[in-house]
């Protein structure tokens, strides 16, 4: 896992080459390149700058590549972002994710893109013909759909990984327990059609006691 | 303790850094109220010594003295 913070990034092949050589596993890389657009709602664009806490935000993204492995089951990330000047065309941010198959490798991408925008401390400015301006960034929509006040017992229907059925439940990931056989499943761990589990909400369990 | 100040923020404040002297007792709340006179905005992000914390915990977070606290924008890279 790597994140880099920079004036330059680095080229993109270098790091597609990295990430080949994290292991003899890796058989899909998927790579997500910012760029930045020559108008914004209709205005000529003529620079951005990005500014970026200097400690924060290195330790935001690793945390995120971190998360991204123990959800998705990938195999290695690097995130790379612009800070300084930037001009129309120019690539200001990387992810690339490596992981064995191509199914976890967007679903961690996209994960990655969206969080990387709503929770890393960097910040963009516009500046435009007519004037600069920051962009008004938007907090990160984290909150469920719905909260499990106990236990859900189900049948699956279909192939689905443990985390694909928490999210189509509406559920956050951290907050229950896909459980098959009497077993917690990894949250990368796939299910069968037919498969009966149990979706525990982990404050149940601190709630019990344990 | 020192409050330093992000990007717009640092912007409209005019400054980087607002040093304060620290009230007994004076909770995160009371130091955004100062710092943005009475008129905080509705979103940032915070750091006490390098530690993000929470937005809706800023009423129970009492502050020391020499506590040092980051004051950001939420984020808007990419």
């Amino acid at each position: 896992m790597r994140v880099r913070l920079a004036e330059r990034l680095s080229k993109v092949s270098d790091v597609v080459e990295e990430l080949k050589r994290a292991s003899d596993n890796v058989g899909a890389i998927c790579v997500f390149l910012g760029v930045v657009r020559a108008t914004s709602a209709g205005e000529r664009v003529l620079r951005l700058e990005y500014e970026a806490h200097p400690a924060l935000a290195e330790e935001v993204l690793l945390k995120l590549l971190e998360e991204a492995k123990e959800r998705h089951g990938i195999i290695d990330g690097v995130i790379e972002h612009k800070v300084g000047t930037a001009h129309v065309g120019e690539t200001v941010m990387y992810v690339a994710v490596a992981s064995e198959h191509r199914r976890e490798g967007f679903r961690a991408l996209a994960e990655l893109v969206d969080r990387v925008k709503h929770e890393a401390p960097i910040w963009k400015k516009e500046v435009l013909e007519g004037g600069a301006r920051w962009v008004e960034g938007e907090l990160s929509e984290r909150e469920p759909l719905i909260r499990l006040r106990g236990v859900l017992e189900a049948t699956v229907n279909r192939d689905v990984s443990a985390r694909e059925l928490v999210e189509a439940l509406g559920l956050k990931a951290d907050e229950v327990l896909v459980m098959k056989d009497c077993r917690v499943l990894q949250l990368h761990e796939g299910l069968r059609k037919g498969d009966l589990v149990k979706i525990v909400p982990v404050a149940l369990l601190t709630s019990a006691g344990g | 303790m020192v409050v330093k100040l992000f990007a717009r923020f640092r912007e409209e404040l005019g400054a980087g850094q607002v040093e304060l002297p620290l009230a007994d007792g004076a909770t995160l709340a009371d130091i955004l109220n100062r710092v943005f006179k009475g008129d905080p905005p509705e979103h940032f992000l915070i750091a006490i010594n390098g530690r993000l914390v929470g937005e809706a915990d800023l009423s129970r977070i009492r502050l020391k003295d020499g506590d040092v606290v980051d004051v950001m924008p939420p984020a808007s890279g990419g």
